[in-house]
């Protein structure tokens, strides 16, 4: 093969300038070579990492452009964006994909060992007021992180290592994850607070690296390059190049773009941003979060078709009873707690239930014979050790029971009785553990379809045929009971915790399952 | 999104198969779509990226068959370069580190060369029409510009690995 005239071909096709007869001489290259086709797939990995560079680089420069031209950049976005989110069909794509994407790049099983691993190095432990430029939705807190981009716009966040050091990032920033011991701030402020098990703990800015010897620095980074580090406790060592100076508490120097180091004068550590601001910050959030989510559930106990609602917000904690906040509820429909303690929700103060034993459960009745049914739970599951974990199970298995539970494979399944399981794809993968989510399915007979939903998003539909109404009758959150007269029985119980479970006797819509979600979602 | 990250494995597939930028979107966009309507054959424990590449070609040849659009390479030629597409290449974040690096080693004209083709997404024949040079004279820039940043990537690569 004529190797420079075969590269000569192969940057005519990038740039989209083959002649017919070209074309034709490049294709017979490309059929009869595996050099050739090997080559041509080197060549094109680099000129889309060019494409990728380009248009990220476009999207910087835009940012700082005016209002007009950046409008022609988000139409152009919208795009194929906007199909995909404005669409049910879009936030079930987003949302499978997080699922597959999830379980084939954060939780891959290696052939030899068969055990689970992770690509997490990370995780967000605050978010306040965050508003990212990189993500379509906003990160929960909680959200474990991967090598790779967080582009804060406005807020406050704090990321958690596994090493153990910890960084306060204050909005607009962007900050790579390199490795559990490293990171790229490219632009904006930030403290990093390092413990012992993580000295030695980096970040490196355009000009230059900063390695943490002990406790916390400050760094400063501008969008021209320049960047002041200050040591707030402990030291730190900067190198630039194969220069290097040490710094001690109160120090600080300002990294120039051209590569000069000069010291600057000692900066109130309220320059940077500071667990305390953060923690006042999130309280604050908290708060607004909090008398929110009691407005929007007061627009959902008004519906005549809410049976349920169990807030688990208890006067107390010796509370054993869930009491429900149903308006138009029929009868008594409290849930009686056995076994679960309390303890925390899905945001700090929100009170939820925990199960471990076999026997913790929450055990309710509904009576009555229903045409559909909507149910959405907040939920932690902290592992799936078992075939099958109960979530919302009517007792025994009669007709027209309803069977809510999750598999050892980390589906959600609605079981009808009298039609078949319904599962959904794999959402509660072991990388999930420890995670809030909320669930929510939908079962109705008039249209014949049973749908999952994960925080918000549909995951899945399938048809159904019910012949029979849909009865619950006695039931329990977390756990099964065949019959509870029956000696023997199999074990199903959730091990994690719930804090909020609605009930409705109608089908609710996509966009009002996304509002059950957002009512109450984690992000500040 | 999660999601999001990884697009670029199947974005780049995609734009090796389709050099045309302004076609890329849709065709990336109608491979979503239908990755979503075929989750229940997606097997779980094969390779998620390869399984999208799959419907992302079937997406590049149906765009071929539409009326008065040309495909860029026939089906033979695509189907044999599947065939042998190696693994895609990790240190994707690191590598667009080094080429803001490698950019800015580059004359003027080459970068904005450059610029005007993957920034502006513009082919050839605009780029001589805006910066006033020959046709020719832009195709041999943008190659030359390309060969030059490859070849600066891999170096500070092998110079980080060291």
């Amino acid at each position: 093969m004529d190797q420079d005239r075969f590269a000569r071909l192969l940057d005519r096709y990038f740039d989209e300038s083959l002649t017919p007869g070209e074309r034709q001489e490049f294709e017979q290259l490309l059929l009869g070579s595996s050099e050739a086709r090997q080559v041509f797939w080197e060549r094109a990995r680099f000129h889309s990492l060019l494409r990728e560079f380009g248009e990220r680089s476009w999207g910087a420069q835009l940012a700082a452009q005016p209002e007009a031209v950046r409008a022609s950049f988000f139409m152009r976005v919208k795009h194929w964006l906007g199909a995909l989110y404005d669409s049910h069909v879009g936030w079930a794509i987003a949302t499978i994909l997080v699922v597959f994407v999830g379980y084939h790049f954060g939780f891959r099983r290696s052939p030899e060992s068969a055990e689970p691993t992770t690509s997490a190095i990370a995780v967000l432990t605050q978010a306040v007021d965050a508003q990212w430029a990189d993500h379509g939705n906003p990160r929960a807190i909680g959200s474990s992180l991967s090598p790779g981009w967080l582009k804060l716009k406005t807020g406050m966040v704090q990321v958690e290592f596994i090493s153990g050091a910890r960084v306060i990032l204050e909005g607009p920033a962007e900050l790579q994850l390199v490795s559990p011991m490293e990171a790229f701030c490219r632009a904006g402020k930030l403290t990093a607070e390092v413990p012992p098990p993580a000295h030695g703990f980096k970040v490196r800015s355009p000009g230059a690296t900063v390695i943490d010897l002990g406790t916390a620095f400050g760094l400063n980074v501008q969008k021209s390059g320049d960047a002041v580090v200050q040591v707030l406790r402990g030291e730190v060592e900067v190198h630039r190049g194969s220069s290097q100076r040490g710094l001690v508490e109160g120090q600080g120097v300002h990294v120039g773009a051209d590569g000069s180091m000069d010291d600057v004068g000692d900066v109130a550590d309220s320059a940077y941003p500071s667990s305390e601001l953060l923690a006042q910050r999130a309280a604050q959030g908290w708060q607004r979060k909090r008398n929110a989510w009691l407005a929007a559930t007061k627009k959902f106990s008004a519906d005549p078709a809410l049976a349920i609602h169990y807030t688990f917000e208890e006067p107390s904690t010796w509370s054993r009873v869930l009491h429900n906040g149903a308006k138009n509820t029929p009868v008594q429909t409290d849930g009686s707690i056995v076994g679960c303690r309390w303890g925390e929700g899905h945001w700090p103060g929100k009170r939820a239930l925990e199960f471990h034993g076999v026997t913790d459960r929450v055990r309710f009745n509904l009576p009555g014979e229903y045409e559909a049914m909507t149910m959405a739970a907040w939920v932690r599951v902290d592992s799936l050790d078992l075939d099958l974990t109960g979530l919302m199970m009517a007792e025994g298995w009669g007709k027209g029971a309803l069977h809510w539970q999750f598999t050892r494979k980390g589906t959600v399944r609605l079981g009808v009785h009298d039609a078949r399981d319904f599962d959904s794809p794999p959402v509660i993968t072991p990388d999930r553990y420890g995670q809030w989510v909320h669930l929510a399915v939908v079962c109705d007979r008039a249209t014949g379809h049973v749908s999952h939903y994960l925080d918000g998003q549909p995951i899945s539909s399938e048809p159904m045929k019910l012949r029979v109404p849909i009865k619950i009758g006695n039931a329990e959150l977390g756990s099964w009971s065949p019959s509870v007269r029956q000696d023997q029985r199999p074990i199903r119980n959730l091990a994690g915790s719930m804090d909020e479970f609605f009930l409705f006797t109608r089908a609710l819509s996509d966009g009002e399952v996304r509002e059950l979600y957002q009512a109450a979602d984690a992000i500040f | 999104m999660l999601f999001v990250q990884h697009t670029p494995a199947i974005r780049g597939f995609v734009i090796a198969l389709m050099p045309d930028f302004s076609r890329v979107d849709d065709i990336i966009q109608e491979t979503f779509l239908t990755v979503t309507r075929k989750a229940a054959e997606f097997e779980i424990g094969s390779n998620f990226v390869g399984w999208a590449c799959t419907i992302a070609r079937y997406k590049v040849l149906e765009t071929g068959r539409q009326k008065g659009r040309t495909q860029p390479l026939s089906n033979e030629v695509i189907e044999s370069l599947c065939a042998c597409e190696p693994e895609p290449v990790e240190n994707g974040e690191e590598k667009l580190h080094l080429l803001a690096e490698c950019m800015k080693s580059l004359a003027p004209q080459s970068r904005r060369a450059i610029e005007l083709r993957y920034q502006q997404a513009h082919k050839p024949a605009e780029i001589a029409r805006q910066i006033g040079w020959t046709a020719e004279a832009v195709y041999v820039a943008l190659s030359r510009a390309r060969t030059a940043l490859r070849e600066c990537v891999e170096r500070k690569l092998a110079e980080g690995a060291s």
